[in-house]
């Protein structure tokens, strides 16, 4: 522990220093780093992009990231990895506030808490060493459109969209106010559907959703350079399916509030400084569902509070950043039982025991450029984790599996990264490693009789579990020629202590049809591997075209392949782009996948190929006003399909047609 | 003679957390100004110590149950519900003059009978203690087989000796029918009549809970001994839930002569059947089954629901 504070204090020391030599240099975005990668989500108001669907789902915004996998469950509420590691192993802010779900089956990952009018783009950093907090894959940060001071003006969008598969119905509205010193925005999103249809016609129950999002920002500047912000966002949906799971959801409800100051300073530094605090609550449900072993309410509350502050500067040679977090967050699920005849008794129990997470983080990141064609970035990052158990029922229904079960459970989480940039002439290549050590989440330590419906074991979670460590090796090379570009790209995770339920005998299955009980250790290794290529070819000023793909790999000590390895997938695109027109043709498909983990509950896979296509037409007048309207196909051909990241094999969506227009003013 | 008292329920260390973590409405940043600083915490659990020993009696928690007299003493008795069932009941009574002085004399005993249509039985009694001298409680328990109904009752008789006197007090017990089973009469593989009940828990947590049973061996129509060195094997299930077990627990076994304890973990509240099994000092099973597919439940077994 000391020899790292003494590492870190050394490093920050000799990036302070060498401010002192400034080297002349504008140009630094020549060199972008391949371990960030982003997607825009909202067109800004000045923007001339439009996307193929803009009015998309976050989930459908998410998938277009090659590091991103999304998880289906149902038609709501996917949940994204990163470079095939589980959820658990990446983090995922909104605006660099930590959001904790409050369900143990993971129905209610923190991107279904936002609309896709809320956000601006979604990046992810790849690798364990991120400012997004301590992790092994990387981190996802959602973030928050920005109020524009300088419009001076009101501006209003409309949106409304339909879809014909699942009869989506999608509308919404939102105003913005400037003037120079204070700017306000408030927009509000309803995005409704009934049940989808898989390829064939199947019609896939328990799969509707209803959600409302309603979003509040409101800015001032009282001096110039710097900003204050507050923000609000409600999300609140109801009746929602989960057709690969034994129960749906009946609410899920989320507070999001925020107070940010900004300050940019003459030489170009920034300071932002924020105060956050978000309320969830969730609640599942069984009551649409015909045929259940035993009735239950299955509630959930995870609130979370806290606060970061970040320093950026650029000075010679040097673009450095310090972060420096901190948040707490309390996290409760219980579960109800309810007997056949009205004399029994009703049966309850703790499944998440009421645990408080306590998390600091110190984090700085420099990159140094060394010569005109040779960048090095550095990163490290420091955390304290710690876990109490708040519920003393909590804390006792836990004893039952470890006797000496300590109420308070510490550790110290550290990160580094270093990568090397190279640009010469029309080549770029970049190569890097990095470590990292993440803490169990909630369910992995303290998980009480957790069913996972994919495996049929209820999971029991293991507070004494070691850190998860790993080493991420990177390195991707690009190439730019005349009119066409290529990307290789390979990522390894070597992982030690990789966290997964191994079954125990002794215990038995509490929920009724189970096969046994699991409970979560740590495998001395697993590894992970992805590749991704990339190729790009403009044949004219109007047209383009773009293939990329991927292929992964995953193993690990004893238990053989990982669970959720994508087979190789690709995707082929076509565009022609005009002034006002966008006509988009894209085939996506992949290979069978045999590398599958039987003792996990996976069947081999089936490999598919898709069509679809859409055009995009906007028409502007007097400058600010804009309509936008895009018509669309996915799945054509009604193809029958399903991926590596359905949960329990759910069949993906069939045909379904999309028209959406967007009017700005 | 070692007899355990009804335990406190501590709550205290929590409180503070109950306080503070106690969230249904939305809350506002003063939860976030004490903890966004923070690296690590300890709080405080620890509860006070265990309130139950032999020698405190928290007379909130007794409550008369019905007053034993005669000439010159009244008896009033005790239980911490007010109430006698069957099964295990921990019992608590002072002799007092007419005028109200509390005495404490030597040589206690007494003698529980059923009265039946046709005949009349005893049941498992206990020796009689002082628990506080300075407030003059005895104790001891009784276990009864049955309950009182209109044609047949219970009484109990205690016989004391003061200065040399003796003197008996006699009355009649109103012993109500538990909700829950907690006492079994049976007659073992080896052909003797035994009465096992259940002490504890008298209040169920979830979590590991101290299961405590009392064994007698019924030599006559009224005369029960403590068994010594037997055991009971535990497998408490969920009937209600597809008979599903919980962890760890462990065999009951011999503390004092009559007395066994052990560990029973309860994973949820609701309604559990705890199966046992008999073995004796041999380790030969006298009554009792194992828990299978074809066998939900035991022929012994104690029920537990809140």
């Amino acid at each position: 522990m000391k020899n790292w504070i003494l590492w870190w204090t050394l490093w920050v020391s000799a990036t302070l220093l060498s401010h002192a030599q400034p080297h002349p240099d504008p140009v630094w975005d020549s060199i972008p780093s391949i371990q960030l990668e982003e997607v825009r989500i909202s067109a800004s108001r000045h923007s001339k992009e439009e996307h193929k669907k803009p009015l998309g789902s976050i989930d459908q915004h998410l998938q277009s990231l090659e590091a991103v996998q999304m998880i289906r469950r149902g038609n709501y509420a996917w949940e994204p990895q990163l470079n095939g590691l589980s959820p658990d192993r990446a983090v995922v802010t909104l605006d660099g506030m930590r959001l904790y779900g409050a369900c143990t089956d993971k129905m209610d990952p923190i991107t279904s808490y936002v609309e896709t009018p809320n956000l601006a783009k979604a990046k992810v950093h790849n690798g364990p060493s991120s400012a997004g907090g301590a992790s092994i894959a990387g981190s996802l940060d959602l973030e928050r459109t920005s109020l524009d001071f300088d419009a001076n003006r009101w501006n209003g969008q409309v949106q409304a969209g339909y879809e014909t598969n699942a009869q989506q119905l999608l509308y919404g509205a939102g105003l913005h106010y400037s003037n120079p010193t204070y700017a306000a925005e408030i927009q509000f999103t309803q995005r409704q559907a009934g049940n989808y249809h898989a390829g064939n016609r199947e019609e896939i129950s328990h799969s509707q959703f209803h959600k409302t999002n309603v979003a509040a920002t409101l800015g001032a500047r009282w001096k110039p350079n710097q900003e204050w912000k507050a923000d609000l966002i409600y999300d609140r949906a109801v009746d929602v399916g989960y057709p690969a799971l034994p129960m749906d959801v009946s609410l899920a409800e989320a507070v999001i509030t925020s107070l940010q100051y900004k300050r940019t300073f003459a030489s170009n530094s920034v300071w932002e400084s924020k105060v956050y605090y978000n309320s969830i609550f969730h609640q599942m449900d069984d009551s649409d569902r015909p045929d259940v072993p035993i009735r239950m309410d299955m509630p959930g509350w995870s609130h979370t509070a806290g606060a970061y502050s970040k320093w950026k500067s650029q000075r010679g040679s040097h673009r450095w950043e310090l972060h420096w977090t901190g948040h707490f967050n309390y996290a409760k699920a219980e579960m109800t039982m309810f007997g056949t005849s009205p004399t029994d008794v009703d049966m309850y129990m703790l499944t998440w025991p009421g645990v408080n997470t306590y998390y600091t983080d110190v984090f700085t990141t420099d990159q140094i450029r060394l010569t005109n064609r040779v960048r090095l970035n550095l990163s490290v990052g420091l955390a304290s984790h710690t876990n109490y158990i708040a519920s003393q029922i909590g804390y006792e229904s836990n004893q039952i599996f470890a006797p000496n079960l300590e109420r308070t459970k510490s550790r110290i989480l550290k990160r580094a990264s270093s990568s090397v940039d190279v640009h010469a002439g029309d080549w770029k290549l970049t190569s890097g490693i990095g470590y990292g050590e993440r803490a169990p989440s909630v369910s992995e330590g303290y998980g009480f009789y957790l069913y996972n419906s994919y495996d049929r074991f209820d999971y029991i979670g293991n507070p004494d579990l070691p850190e998860e460590r790993a080493w991420q090796v990177h390195s991707a090379i690009s190439h730019q020629g005349n009119g066409w570009h290529a990307r290789l790209k390979a990522q390894v995770y070597f992982l030690q202590d990789y966290m997964i339920g191994r079954i125990h005998p002794e215990f038995s299955a509490m929920t009724i049809g189970a096969a046994g009980v699991k409970k979560y250790e740590a495998l001395a290794w697993a590894h992970q591997l992805q590749l991704n290529g990339e190729l790009g070819y403009q044949f004219n000023a109007h047209w383009h075209m773009h293939t990329q793909w991927v292929y992964s790999l995953g193993k690990a000590k004893e238990i053989g392949n990982l669970p959720s390895i994508q087979p190789l997938t690709g995707r082929l695109l076509a565009a022609y782009h005009a002034n006002k027109w966008k006509v988009q043709l894209d085939v996506e498909g992949a290979t069978d996948q045999p590398k599958v983990n039987a003792a996990l509950g996976e069947a081999p896979l089936k490999g598919y190929v898709l069509a679809g296509g859409s055009v995009m037409r906007s028409w502007t007048w007097r400058t600010e006003q804009k309509l936008t309207t895009q018509l669309g196909i996915e799945n054509a051909f009604d193809q029958r399909y399903t991926t590596f990241a359905d949960w329990n094999r759910l069949p993906q969506m069939g045909r379904n047609v999309y028209v959406q227009i967007m009017v700005n003013w | 003679m070692f007899l355990v008292f009804p335990q406190f329920d501590g709550r205290c260390g929590t409180l503070g957390a109950q306080f503070f973590f106690s969230m249904n409405t939305i809350n506002t940043y003063t939860t976030f100004l004490f903890t966004a600083i923070l690296a690590s915490i300890l709080f405080l659990t620890g509860c006070s110590s265990d309130d139950s020993t032999n020698n405190a009696l928290p007379t909130p928690h007794f409550t008369l149950v019905t007053t034993l007299s005669n000439a010159e003493h009244t008896l009033p008795i005790y239980t911490e519900s007010g109430t006698l069932k069957t099964g295990y009941n921990a019992m608590f009574f002072q002799i007092k003059t007419t005028e109200g002085e509390l005495l404490q004399p030597t040589e206690i005993t007494w003698k529980p009978t059923m009265q039946m249509q046709h005949m009349a039985h005893g049941c498992p009694a206990s020796e009689i203690t002082l628990a506080n001298s300075s407030s003059a409680y005895h104790q001891g328990y009784l276990v009864f087989q049955m309950a009182s109904n209109d044609s047949e009752f219970w009484s109990l008789t205690i016989t004391y000796t003061v200065n040399g006197t003796n003197y008996t007090a006699s009355g009649t017990i109103v012993v109500e029918q538990s909700p829950t089973r907690t006492v079994n009469t049976f007659i073992g593989s080896d052909n003797t009549r035994y009465v096992a009940a259940m002490a504890q828990p008298t209040a169920p947590r979830i979590g590991t809970n101290v299961m405590e049973t009392v064994l007698y061996r019924m030599e006559s129509m009224h005369q029960f001994t403590p068994v010594a060195d037997y055991r009971f094997l535990v497998d408490p299930r969920m009937p209600s839930m597809g008979n599903h077990s919980s962890p760890s627990n462990t065999p009951l076994t011999s503390q004092t002569p009559g007395w066994y304890a052990g560990q029973l973990n309860l994973t949820m509240t609701g309604y559990w059947k705890i199966n046992l099994q008999l073995l004796n000092a041999a380790d030969e099973p006298l009554y009792g089954n194992a828990i299978t597919a074809e066998t939900p439940s035991s022929s012994l077994y104690f029920e537990v629901s809140w």
